[in-house]
């Protein structure tokens, strides 16, 4: 082996991506772009009531509309609800997850669909739209999680519990940590349902090509769903298949199926070609969202700043279906306490159906909350013993070799600390105001995020890597590239190892039929998972290229490098040869220029229920944010000043893409602290638009500074951590924190708008 | 689809010989940036738009016998921008600057913002503290002119009748001496609709309070002047109790609902706090301005 780690020429290095220019220029082919000759639109019809019985569905009128080629309700799906079994985490036993394509029998959130038409346009289906008949006998429903946990309460589904499923994890004893805690501090902190908001909504195409093959081009994290689809049409698992062009952002949105069953669905009965693009309003009411936690945390802590108890209890809101609900709890679960080393520990969790809009993945994957509840605590337990929070946050960071806990040891690259350190020390002295009605704060926060999936589900990634016979590079990768350089950064590896030019590198990606499965664009899983095995093969055809150029040359494979597009001998420099020719010389004798690799994650089976012990996560990424803020005290307007944020990349990849995922990352969370929440009446979401559901603007982003700390310390490609969520994790409680901070008041609940700031500053 | 007839008048004669061709119930539209969003919620569509954004007479600013005109068509970049406005009037500039987004503001305009009559339309209060007269057309030809203070009825209800149109508005400008504020609660920094806003002219004699203009938006069902407040002002020496009395009054003036921007107890408290800034700020700049 004489690949040189560490002797980069593009890795690590601010490269812009090889997909920039077409995406600036508005050429890249997004999934809505799509259109083919005579396709059908598709439309569907929403509930209009959170929680009903649907008593008859008739849709002859709508039928009977000229331009109407199908209308289609439940009955006429082969197998309308699929179930996705968990495990046992329930207390009387294992739960699962329905999916449901459309509404049956019950309705459970408002904008559930319950029936879809084609036809040839899109003013056409909204007029049938209109003539569906639709008899609904109203239920009472049930909207608040504490609610739907009582004896008797309505059951939102058909179960004879609300309850999706709980968890605990135990280290020691609380009670006699407590009793050891010379301070004790208790808080509730509750945090909204939150969208992911991203430019492009729900969308794609799908045909039937002339081999019988249902082909669905759609925006999605997950081109694996093509499994889910053929078992909703009763086909076999090869007879369907996706393709995901370039995604308009997903954060988790479109982790879960949205159009593709629909686009299917239509195909399969119609065997024509169609479309489905959702409205914002359909975006926002209907697809999963960040699940609302009320956290309630009891803290132990002693005079000199140690933390000897800490008790979490969690209730989420699942919504109405389950989803991911029970992964994600299981996300905030292990992570209840943040990057600390807490004596005792006590958490128990639990997610709870209810008639609201369905919740699930989003960025962070339930770390964004509980980390709002950690780190909030985290500046009241410093407050209430009078230390520096920086101070106090140091006496208790994890660091390498230290057991979480769940009892699990962290063995890889824990850079908490020096982060928090840094972040400080970036925002310098505060800010004296030179206004009477402006005071200022500064505020941190740390958060540890997993990258990679749950180490039980035993994840794998696979990447086929070839170089053609004038030494240009192919990947074939089936990831999802949603907006974060997942393509780029595997052609950047390619092309390191192989010693060509990113731009010589073209990656075919994300689509099932073609490209190597990869597995699904979430959990910051891409490039550590995809990364590594595009390493592995490219590494397999540079060893098969050398091992050739040393027989040849008889020159030892050591002394050999592939360097800007040539073979460099380092011992004798006149004997390089062009990588063309080596190439070519390689072809000629029958060497592989190929290599399909796979990437197996290291695999773990459950952990322990009952204690809540054991290895969930393969890794994760520590980093801080840290905020100054301005407060108007006449409106409750909170202005930031600075924006700070460090975080161990382990290695950056792409210096340049990694800062984005920083600062993208940065402004995410502030949305979530300062202004986001769906806002519901009785499941009826309030705020349906950009209007009213508010996110940052350029005007609200300030400028976010980044840095880094490159430890070499992770488990992806080149010692390279992920950056996707960890990022916009810690922004939501450094941004309350520095506000807390300016006005000398507690905010526990997000948003924390100006509303909420001027509330806590005049109680 | 029920087809929608579209009027597009290039001049104010093309304009006023349109008007025999106007169906009932014709809308007038100039940016659509409320209407847009409207349909889309929605609102049905009216039979015919008579769309007024390109009648160039309605797009001019001028000065004429010490009034500023304004057509309804001007755009809130172009007030923004432009230097009449800039230099004789810079509340209305900032109070146009406020609005949405560049976006919306290089579309939406004056007279939109006032015929839809929003109660959070930012230029309304602006206006209002101006005494500007709003100039209506009638598609029979007539003219008519009346101060706004009279034109906002009720919650989007205004004095315009049906078949008639806004052509502009026109106000002596507030002069050298005034010191003027435009002032924005709203939820975010950019394309934010206020929660609640203010306008002020203030003319003073030392710390004695001369003469005083104060409006506000957002804070009840139209756009209003605050009565009480310039009552209690006006006449009087500024001091910690003229500021007070000023604060308590407003909340006579306004009649704030809750709603998904904010409760009717924030805006009365940002609503009495803006207003104790500006005069606060108002007396403690020496000079005007």
């Amino acid at each position: 082996m004489s690949y040189k780690d560490k002797k980069f020429r593009i890795v690590g290095k601010p490269m812009p991506r090889h997909d920039a220019w077409e995406k600036v220029l508005g050429n890249t082919s997004y999934a809505g772009d799509h259109e083919i000759p005579g396709m059908l639109h598709v439309k569907a019809l929403r509930s209009a009531h959170a929680a009903a019985r649907l008593i008859a569905i008739d849709t002859s009128a709508a039928e009977a509309l000229e331009g109407v080629e199908a209308v289609l309700t439940a009955k006429d799906v082969p197998h309308n609800e699929t179930v996705t079994k968990f495990g046992q985490t329930h207390t009387v036993g294992g739960f699962e997850g329905l999916y449901r394509v459309l509404a049956d029998k019950k309705v459970r959130f408002y904008g559930e669909a319950v029936a879809i038409v084609a036809a040839e346009t899109p003013e056409i289906c909204d007029e049938a739209l209109k003539l569906i008949k639709v008899e609904y006998e109203k239920l009472e429903g049930v909207y608040d999680p504490a609610e739907a946990l009582k004896p008797g309460a309505y059951l939102v589904g058909e179960d004879e519990s609300n309850l999706v499923c709980q968890y605990k994890i135990r280290k020691g004893d609380v009670t006699d940590g407590f009793s050891r805690a010379d301070v004790i501090v208790e808080n509730t902190f509750t945090v909204p349902q939150v969208d992911h908001a991203y430019m492009e909504t729900e969308c794609g195409t799908a045909w039937m090509g002339e081999d019988g093959i249902i082909t669905i081009r759609a925006s999605t994290q997950v081109i694996e769903h093509f499994r889910g689809i053929a078992e909703v049409l009763g086909l076999p698992q090869n007879k369907v298949r996706v393709i995901a062009p370039m995604v308009g952002g997903g954060f988790g949105g479109k982790e879960d199926i949205t159009v593709e069953t629909y686009l299917a669905l239509v195909v399969y009965k119609t065997g024509r070609p169609c479309s489905m693009v959702w409205t914002r309003e359909e975006s926002l009411i209907c697809h999963g969202k960040r699940h609302a936690y009320k956290m309630h945390y009891k803290t132990g802590v002693t005079k000199d700043g140690k933390l000897v108890a800490q008790q979490v209890d969690i209730l989420s809101d699942a919504g109405a279906y389950v989803y991911l609900s029970p992964w994600i709890l299981l996300y905030s679960t292990v992570k209840a306490v943040g990057p600390y080393d807490v004596e005792t520990v006590k958490v128990d969790s639990r997610t709870v159906l209810t008639n609201n809009t369905f919740a699930s993945a989003n960025r962070g994957f339930g770390g964004a909350q509980v980390c709002f509840g950690y780190e909030r605590q985290m500046d009241e337990a410093a407050r209430a013993i009078g230390m520096d929070p920086l101070e106090f946050r140091r006496r208790n960071y994890l660091h390498q070799g230290d057991a979480m806990a769940t009892g699990r040891i962290l063995e890889n690259a824990v850079e908490t600390e020096a982060t928090g350190i840094k972040v400080m020390e970036m925002l310098g002295e505060k800010t004296v105001s030179d206004k009477p009605n402006i005071v200022i704060g500064q505020g941190m926060a740390s958060s540890m995020m997993s990258y990679g999936r749950m180490t039980f589900l035993h994840d794998t990634s696979r990447s086929y890597v070839s170089i053609e016979l004038d030494g240009s590079v192919v990947v074939r990768c089936g990831v999802q590239d949603i907006g974060c350089g997942q393509t780029s950064s595997l052609a950047s590896i390619a092309a390191e190892v192989l010693g060509v030019d990113m731009e010589d590198v073209t990656v075919f990606f994300g689509d099932t039929s073609l490209t190597p499965l990869a597995g699904t664009t979430t959990a910051t899983r891409m490039l550590y998972m995809s990364g590594n095995a595009t390493l592995k093969a490219a590494k397999a055809i540079r060893d098969n290229l050398l091992d050739k150029a040393s027989k040849h040359l008889a020159v030892p494979v050591a002394e050999l490098d592939l360097v800007n597009h040539q073979l460099v001998v380092e011992s004798a420099p006149e004997r390089n040869m062009e990588l063309e020719q080596l190439v070519k010389l390689c072809a000629s004798d029958g060497v592989e220029l190929f290599n399909l690799a796979q990437f197996n994650a290291p695999a773990r089976e459950f952990m322990d229920f009952t204690s809540g012990q054991g290895q969930v996560f393969a890794d994760f990424t520590f980093g801080s944010h840290a905020i100054e803020v301005a407060v108007d005290t006449d409106t409750g307007r909170a202005e930031i000043l600075k924006y700070v944020a460090c975080y161990d990349a382990g290695q950056a990849v792409n210096k340049l893409s990694a800062e984005g995922q920083i600062e993208g990352g940065a402004v995410y969370g502030l949305g979530y602290g300062a202004m986001e929440g769906i806002q519901y009446d009785r499941g009826k979401t309030l705020n349906p638009d950009f209007a009213t559901y508010l996110i940052p603007t350029s005007m609200d982003v300030p400028e976010i500074e980044t840095d880094m700390i490159e430890s070499g310390g992770g488990l992806g490609p080149f010692g390279a951590k992920g950056l996707g969520e960890p990022s916009s994790v810690p922004s939501a409680p450094a941004f309350v924190n520095a506000v807390c901070d300016a006005i000398g008041k507690s905010i526990n609940d997000l948003p924390a708008t100006p509303e909420a700031i001027l509330k806590a500053l005049e109680s | 689809m029920s087809e929608v007839k579209y009027f597009n008048p290039r001049s104010y004669s093309e304009l006023t010989t349109l008007f025999s061709q106007l169906p009932k119930g014709f809308q007038t539209v100039a940016g659509t940036t409320d209407f847009i969003p409207a349909a889309r919620r929605g609102v049905k569509y009216p039979v015919a738009l008579l769309d007024i954004s390109k009648v160039t007479e309605l797009r001019e600013i001028k000065e004429e016998n010490n009034r500023i005109s304004i057509g309804a068509a001007v755009t809130m970049a172009e007030l923004v921008s432009n230097e009449l406005i800039i230099n004789q009037c810079p509340v209305l500039a900032s109070g146009a600057k406020s609005v949405g987004s560049p976006l919306t503001r290089s579309r939406a305009t004056i007279g939109g913002n006032i015929a839809n009559a929003s109660p959070s339309a930012d230029t309304a209060p602006v206006l209002l503290t101006l005494n500007a007269d709003v100039h209506l057309l009638a598609t029979d030809g007539t003219t008519r002119q009346i101060p706004l203070a009279g034109f906002f009825l009720d919650y989007k209800k205004t004095a315009r009748k049906e078949n008639e149109i806004i052509t502009g508005f026109s106000f002596p400008p507030p002069g050298p001496a005034a010191w003027t504020r435009f002032a924005k609660v709203g939820q975010r920094n950019g394309a934010a609709i206020s929660v609640a806003n203010m306008s002020m002219i203030l003319k003073k004699d030392g710390d004695r309070c001369d003469d005083i203009a104060v409006a506000f938006g957002a804070v009840g069902p139209v756009p209003l002047r605050a009565a009480s407040v310039e009552t209690a002002a006006r006449g009087t020496i500024f001091s910690d109790q003229f500021i007070t009395a000023c604060a308590t009054a407003v909340q006579q003036d306004i009649s704030p609902i809750s709603d998904i921007r904010g409760s009717a107890d924030y805006r009365r408290h940002v609503a009495a706090n803006i207003l104790a800034r500006a005069l606060t700020d108002a007396f403690a700049q020496g000079g005007v301005k």
